[in-house]
């Protein structure tokens, strides 16, 4: 009987070992990633050599001259690729499309909302860019309140961290913004080798769902020009491995593997030192967390704001990664009065940036807010800032940033040796290489600094 | 007189027919240098004594990969070993394996994708000899790849017979006999 019992509990284990996912189970798509991991390395070549040779089965991605023969060229090819020496390197994107994208890169067009501009500039190939196709990466922005005592407080200099890295971003044409629609004319003016393109962008939607989109992108390439595109977790089953698929793809269409890998590796990395430390919390310990989406201008109207539904990719990662619990059951962003979310009663309120800035201030003391001020969380001061992310449609390298936040915020003891505010020097160090002053410089852009001056 | 003319116009004619074909002759030998052949060389066949079969190769420009199937008659030849070759002192580094009983396939890989050019040998594979009859050894399936990843357009229709081998004569030997021929008319000719 204790036999059965002992076999039983193995068993289920195995079982549960097996089906929990691993954040990075993804295969990178790229014709010459023959053992179908998340890079291209030398163990490619030893598995394509291993497949001529008649000793490890067949891949589709084994064939990495995609010429419809695994032989000893792919060899060579794939050895190509990992020194960037190749004439030309065919991947599946995100949407599973077969393109060939051609060597060398000059001249790239972009229709994202920072994710590609930010990682290229990590590459260190941002020189290519010619087009954006979000005016979110190029603008300065600006953000007032005024108090209930009528004093106005003023946020300026927010900008995307891509902007703010580079800002001869500025210059570039715009190809698209998020309330227009592409111009294909300006693309073709560009005479890009190649557009990446993000589904579920604020230019762009999920391809899935977005008929727009696919439209789109047969446009683009009826110009004879390939395009790549890339997803966003919302866009992918909220698949946090979808950010690290985008790297690892980028990487491959740069030729900067280990870049790549690097940044996905810390990206990774912070994911999962907050997931070690908040694994084992039991629900009824688990605080009620509110994403609060502010109106950015807010007059006193019956809305103040939308809330976010557990279907949301914010929802996902906070209960999934931080292991915290949305304070709204419901779904999508439905609108809110403050009756309705003084009801909900939360333990914790985000304030996230799609509906425009909101520091906590803002709530606590803001004239046009003081039906909100009767809030639990009003009064244990509970309410946190997420940074600055403007055109916030899909996540961008900063995304644990908002973990880290949101994790200190639930669980203040666990993370009691954490100082977020210099935790941020550290990652903006850490992911885009700039020396501290830099760092407090994208800091600042994401209007963060309301963390060194409340000890967070 | 006008008969003369004729008959040392028609020497003319030939002795100029003649010294063509030595050119084109002469010609032909840069052109041929430049195509890569791949020979597989065995000595002959002694039963109960080991057989060191070798694939030569000539004039390759920037190898970088290959790979071969070799089969062979297994009633005949016991399959040993394959080592690897070496083509202007670089090594050529062999991986094998037994797809039947009568085929080994070699594949080779340099290290980097420099490439080597020239001429040297890209496999040793030995046999023993265990029954009587033809070795029937066969090169199928050869492929050599550049530092590009692309195709080497390649020779590889000469296999050594592993039995008794006939001689014939190979371009060489024509060349030879062309420029022979040649000569001889230009002499004849040009005396008379």
């Amino acid at each position: 009987m204790t036999g059965n019992r002992f076999l039983l509990g193995l068993v289920i284990t195995v079982i549960l070992l097996v089906s929990v996912p691993s954040a990075s189970a993804y295969t990178l798509g790229v014709f010459g990633n023959a053992n179908e991991d998340e890079t291209v390395d030398l163990k490619d070549v030893e598995y394509a050599a291993s497949v001529v040779l008649g000793l490890d089965d067949q891949t589709q991605l084994a064939d990495a001259k995609c010429d419809g023969e695994i032989d000893i060229l792919d060899v060579t090819q794939i050895e190509l690729i990992m020194l960037g020496k190749e004439k030309k390197l065919t991947l599946l994107d995100m949407i599973d499309r077969t393109v060939t994208i051609p060597r060398p890169i000059n001249r790239v067009v972009t229709i994202s909302d920072g994710l590609v501009e930010s990682t290229m500039i990590i590459f260190g190939v941002e020189d290519t860019l010619v087009g954006l196709g979000s005016s979110c990466v190029q603008r300065d922005f600006e953000y007032s309140y005024t108090t209930n005592s009528g004093e106005e407080f003023t946020y300026s200099g927010g900008k995307n961290t891509a902007g703010a890295l580079c800002p001869e971003l500025k210059d570039l044409p715009l190809v698209a913004q998020s309330s227009t629609g592409i111009n294909y004319e300006t693309i073709a003016g560009l005479d890009p080798d190649i557009i990446i393109l993000i589904s579920g962008s604020c230019t762009c939607g999920c391809s899935e769902t977005d008929e727009k989109t696919m439209k789109s992108i047969e446009m683009i390439e009826s110009l004879a020009i390939p395009v790549v595109v890339l997803s966003t977790p919302n866009c992918c089953d909220a698949d946090i491995g979808a950010i690290y698929e985008s790297i690892h793809i980028l990487g491959g269409v740069f030729s900067k593997w280990s870049e790549a890998e690097n940044l996905a590796s810390i990206l990774e990395g912070e994911v999962e030192f907050i997931r070690d430390r908040t694994e084992n919390i039991s629900d009824d310990e688990k605080p009620r967390v509110l994403y609060l989406n502010l109106m950015t201008l807010y007059g006193g109207g019956a809305t103040v704001g939308s809330v976010t539904g557990i279907d949301m990719i914010e929802s996902i990662f906070l209960e999934d990664i931080v292991n915290a619990k949305n304070a709204f059951d419901g779904i999508g962003k439905p609108s809110m009065s403050s009756e309705q979310i003084l009801a909900l009663d939360p333990d914790v309120i985000m304030l996230p940036t799609c509906r425009g800035y909101h520091p906590a201030r803002e709530v606590y003391e803001g004239e046009s807010l003081t039906d909100l001020q009767d809030l639990k969380v009003v009064r244990e001061k509970q309410i946190y800032s997420l940074p600055w992310t403007p055109c916030r449609c899909g996540e961008r390298l900063e995304f644990p940033i908002d973990l880290i936040i949101e994790a200190k915020a639930c669980y203040p003891d666990i993370f009691s040796d954490i100082i977020v505010s210099d935790w941020v020097i550290d990652f903006y160090m850490k992911v885009y290489d700039v020396d501290e002053d830099t760092a407090g410089e994208l800091r600042s852009a994401q209007w963060l600094d309301w963390m060194t001056e409340e000890d967070f | 007189m006008e008969k003369n003319s004729r008959i040392s116009l028609k020497k003319s004619t030939l002795f100029g027919i003649c010294f063509a074909v030595f050119l084109i002759a002469f010609a032909a030998v840069p052109a041929q240098a430049q195509q890569t052949t791949v020979n597989l060389n065995t000595p002959e066949l002694v039963k109960g004594s080991t057989v060191y079969t070798t694939v030569e190769i000539d004039n390759v420009t920037d190898l970088d990969a290959g790979q071969f199937d070799l089969s062979f008659n297994s009633s005949v030849l016991k399959f040993l070993n394959v080592e690897d070759g070496s083509i202007e002192g670089t090594k050529i580094p062999l991986q094998w394996r037994l797809i039947d009983a009568g085929t080994v396939r070699v594949i080779f890989n340099l290290e980097g994708v420099t490439g080597i050019s020239g001429s040297g040998q890209i496999a040793r594979i030995d046999f023993e000899v265990i029954g009587d009859g033809k070795g029937d050894l066969l090169i199928s399936n050869g492929l050599l790849g550049n530092t590009e990843a692309n195709q080497i357009n390649a020779d590889w229709g000469v296999t050594a017979a592993s039995d008794v081998q006939k001689s014939t004569p190979g371009f060489g030997g024509v060349f030879a006999l062309v420029s022979l021929i040649a000569v001889f008319c230009m002499v004849k000719f040009g005396r008379s």
